[in-house]
């Protein structure tokens, strides 16, 4: 009996290895980015080498970036591959979608549900389905300081953040502090 | 027909699919999980990421205890983009592409392009393919790949990169030009 589970034992642990190695071949970055390796938006897996991404790229989840398209005309089966390329400082509100074919400048805001389909220049906020022009960022920001919605930030996760070293619980917890006294401020205030 | 909505059913519950074929992650489409057997979908059937199909409604549940429920039909060659929604009661006819973001909530014929919120006819699909060949975006695809396709299968990670090689020749190549 010692014997077989020995057996399995070594068995599994084989298995876990080539699991393992798997999930390594799978987290390949095949795709061009700039500084934010880790972040939550779904890269195309079939074409990702069409993509391009500059420096602090900043997706929220569910974001989709698709360089491919298949068309079926009477039974042919065609794919639509286009290059996209994305600048520097760029914001992706959650479940926006970018189709194939598309540059985008650097310093944009897109915002939540946006479906990019054109080009789209520097210094910008876009929103909608087609994702259209709203403001400036510099406008944007403006009205943020009139709602006073902008607040501060403690200065370790500013330094964690430019060493590039993912959250931990006890810094998310730093941050709740910090920010939900500024608010009761405010509040205090009016 | 009856065995393959059985399947999607089952896809769902398990959960254990790597890649489907043209698919970009392992549960693309998020079926209705609570009467799968409603949705009828034909071949050759496509979708990017975030696509969702539901043949319910729950929203009546709190004033009536009752449920919505229609069913959904979907034709041979269909395609639905990423974060694409199709609502209940709605048939869609054959070869038609439902682009990003679209939000379907009426019946749409065969041979069209349909995208917007609530989703609009755009153009022919005829129309649609003539302006790609115009951009010269659209290209061929290497003969095991297409049968594949074709069939419904998975495609192993090895075989991905070996219709990535090939395609980043042809796309380079096109670039150049």
């Amino acid at each position: 009996m010692k014997r077989i589970l020995k057996k399995i034992g070594l068995f599994n642990i084989i298995r876990e290895i080539f699991v393992r190695l798997d999930l390594l071949e799978e987290h390949k970055i095949l795709y061009q980015i700039g500084n934010r390796k880790g972040n939550n938006a779904r890269f195309d897996k079939l074409m990702p080498q069409m993509i391009k991404v500059g420096d602090d790229f900043g997706p929220a989840p569910g974001v989709a970036i698709i360089s491919q398209e298949r068309i079926i005309i009477n039974g042919i089966v065609k794919y639509r591959i286009e290059p996209i390329i994305i600048g520097d400082n760029v914001y992706i509100g959650s479940n926006a979608v970018i189709l194939p074919g598309v540059t985008i400048g650097d310093n944009v805001i897109i915002g939540a549900g946006a479906i990019v389909s054109e080009n789209i220049p520097s210094n910008i906020v876009v929103t909608g389905n087609p994702a259209r022009a709203v403001c400036s960022v510099e406008d944007y920001m403006s009205s943020c300081k009139n709602n006073r919605s902008l607040l501060d930030v403690p200065l370790s996760w500013l330094e964690r953040s430019r060493k590039k070293i993912p959250p931990k619980n006890k810094d998310i917890i730093e941050f709740q502090e910090y920010i939900m006294k500024q608010v009761k401020e405010r509040e205090q205030k009016k | 027909m009856n065995n393959f909505f059985v399947k999607i059913g089952i896809h769902n519950i398990l959960k254990n699919i790597v890649f489907k074929l043209g698919i970009l992650e392992s549960n693309n489409v998020q079926y209705d999980t609570l009467i799968p057997q409603m949705i009828k979908i034909g071949k050759n059937f496509h979708a990017e990421p975030g696509a969702t199909i539901t043949a319910h409604d729950g929203s009546p549940f709190h004033h009536t205890n009752k449920i919505k429920i229609q069913a959904i039909s979907i034709g041979d060659n269909v395609t639905l983009g990423a974060n694409s929604v199709i609502l209940p009661g709605v048939s869609i006819g054959d070869n038609v592409i439902v682009r990003a973001g679209a939000i379907v909530s009426k019946n749409i014929p065969p041979n069209v392009v349909v995208a917007g919120n609530p989703a609009k006819v755009i153009c022919t699909i005829q129309e649609y393919i003539e302006e790609c060949e115009k951009k010269k975006v659209l290209y061929d695809v290497p003969i095991w790949f297409r049968n594949k396709a074709l069939n419904g299968n998975y495609l192993s990670r090895k075989e991905i990169a070996k219709f990535q090689k090939s395609m980043l020749i042809k796309v380079k190549k096109n670039i150049i030009k």
